[in-house]
């Protein structure tokens, strides 16, 4: 019976185990994905990746309307984030063949940070609120919760209007958060596929563009026009904090990658890497030190890294007749 | 050709060699190497460069002064002194 489905499926049986298994793992992670959004997206990513590297495409945008459906099925508030996801890690998937790492992790953080938002105002709607009166709510929680200390003292109301005011930066962020692993994931199904993709680099050898700098410029920009026009809670002001905000997670990226590349060059282990980076995401003070020299970076080759495979470096060209 | 003369040197490109995967924008002394004293980028049939890599080059300088590491030109004053040299 096997073979005959196999045979009709033009597939052989052990591709057919695989498929099945891989949609069953995209499902579950769509169904963990508006609980645990940092293990099912991944999840689904390791899933649907699988199947496009083993180029079953039309397999992937089956298994991806499932997805959706399920995840809309069990909360039907997230089948934004959940669609936006899917179709995100499928279109990451594709394009990880050809384009930049860094292009396609950009790209797919603000689908994911969109679907993020998208979920929580479908959800808001569904429960026939505002979104103001939801971030209330969620305010109210998280001060029984944690108490009013954790929140440096602020009432429900400064909190709820703070919540708002920078949301936009906290999905782009939670987004960039998930793109992470959601790329090792895609790496890791295409090493299993034997598929050719572009590499994911690591930590002391990532380099990010320096068009990151345009997003701060912006920002900057954005900030001094507000403080002459609209104060400190005006438009132009709130939209250029957002930028900085999330300006400053590239930059403590760009920094980390720095701090990691010179902890690997004075020869210290794996455990002190770690605890370098535990220090520099924990400590405020060495947030910033970290961002700052995360931008000297731009400028400054502080890693003189080797672009290739040879070590010597380039010679400069050999000028003859 | 005189016995003299020299033989001409095949020319080689020095990414490829090295095999480079990618060409550092901050790396200015090996920028400079590629670029002629007004600033302005050697052409491939000077270096020997190969297409591939003279199109990285020539976006790692473009990137290089965007982010002022290297100049856009470098203007250079004529030793003629009657008026007509250029400038």
């Amino acid at each position: 019976m096997a073979g005959v489905v196999g045979r009709l499926m033009l597939t052989k049986l052990t591709d057919m185990r695989d498929v099945v298994l891989l949609s069953v793992a995209c499902i579950a992670g769509a169904m963990l994905t508006p609980v645990f959004p940092f293990v099912g997206i991944p999840l689904c990513a390791a899933s649907l990746g699988g199947l496009v590297y083993r180029e079953r495409s039309m397999a992937a945008a089956l298994v991806a309307i499932m997805a959706t459906v399920v995840g809309g099925w069990l909360r039907p508030g997230d089948m934004v984030a959940v669609g936006l996801a899917v179709l995100g890690i499928l279109s990451a998937a594709q394009r990880l063949r050809r384009a930049d790492v860094y292009q396609v992790g950009v790209w797919l953080g603000v689908v994911l940070g969109v679907g993020m938002a998208g979920a929580e105002y479908m959800t808001a709607r569904l429960n026939g609120l505002t979104i103001r009166e939801y971030m209330n709510e969620a305010a109210s929680q998280a001060t029984v919760v944690l108490g009013n200390r954790a929140f440096s003292g602020m009432d429900v109301d400064a909190m709820t209007k703070t919540m708002i005011q920078f949301a936009p930066a906290v999905y782009v962020m939670l987004g960039f958060a998930v793109v992470v692993p959601t790329l090792y994931a895609l790496v890791w199904s295409a090493r299993r596929a034997d598929a050719v993709i572009r590499p994911v680099p690591k930590l002391d050898r990532t380099d990010l563009s320096p068009h990151v700098l345009w997003p701060l410029v912006t920002a900057v920009l954005l900030m001094a026009a507000g403080r002459v026009w609209g104060g400190s809670d005006g438009v132009l002001m709130i939209m250029g904090l957002n930028l900085l905000l999330v300006v400053r997670v590239a930059l403590l990226v760009q920094g980390l990658a720095l701090v990691a590349a010179l902890l690997r060059a004075g020869g210290t282990g794996r455990v002190a890497l770690v605890i370098g980076v535990v220090v520099a995401l924990l400590v405020d003070a060495a947030t910033w030190v970290v961002s700052m020299a995360g931008l000297l970076d731009f400028w400054i080759n502080f890693r003189r890294l080797d672009r290739g495979t040879g070590s010597e470096g380039i010679e400069g060209p050999a000028e003859g007749l | 050709m005189s016995d003299y003369a020299r033989k001409p040197r095949r020319k080689y490109c020095a990414f490829c060699k090295d095999k480079a995967e990618y060409i550092d924008y901050k790396d200015v002394q090996m920028l400079r190497k590629f670029m002629t004293d007004r600033g302005k980028i050697k052409p491939r049939r000077v270096t020997g460069t190969c297409a591939q890599h003279q199109h990285s080059l020539s976006m790692a300088v473009k990137r290089a002064r965007e982010m002022a590491l290297v100049p856009y030109t470098v203007p250079v004053v004529s030793g003629r002194v009657d008026g007509r040299g250029r400038r």
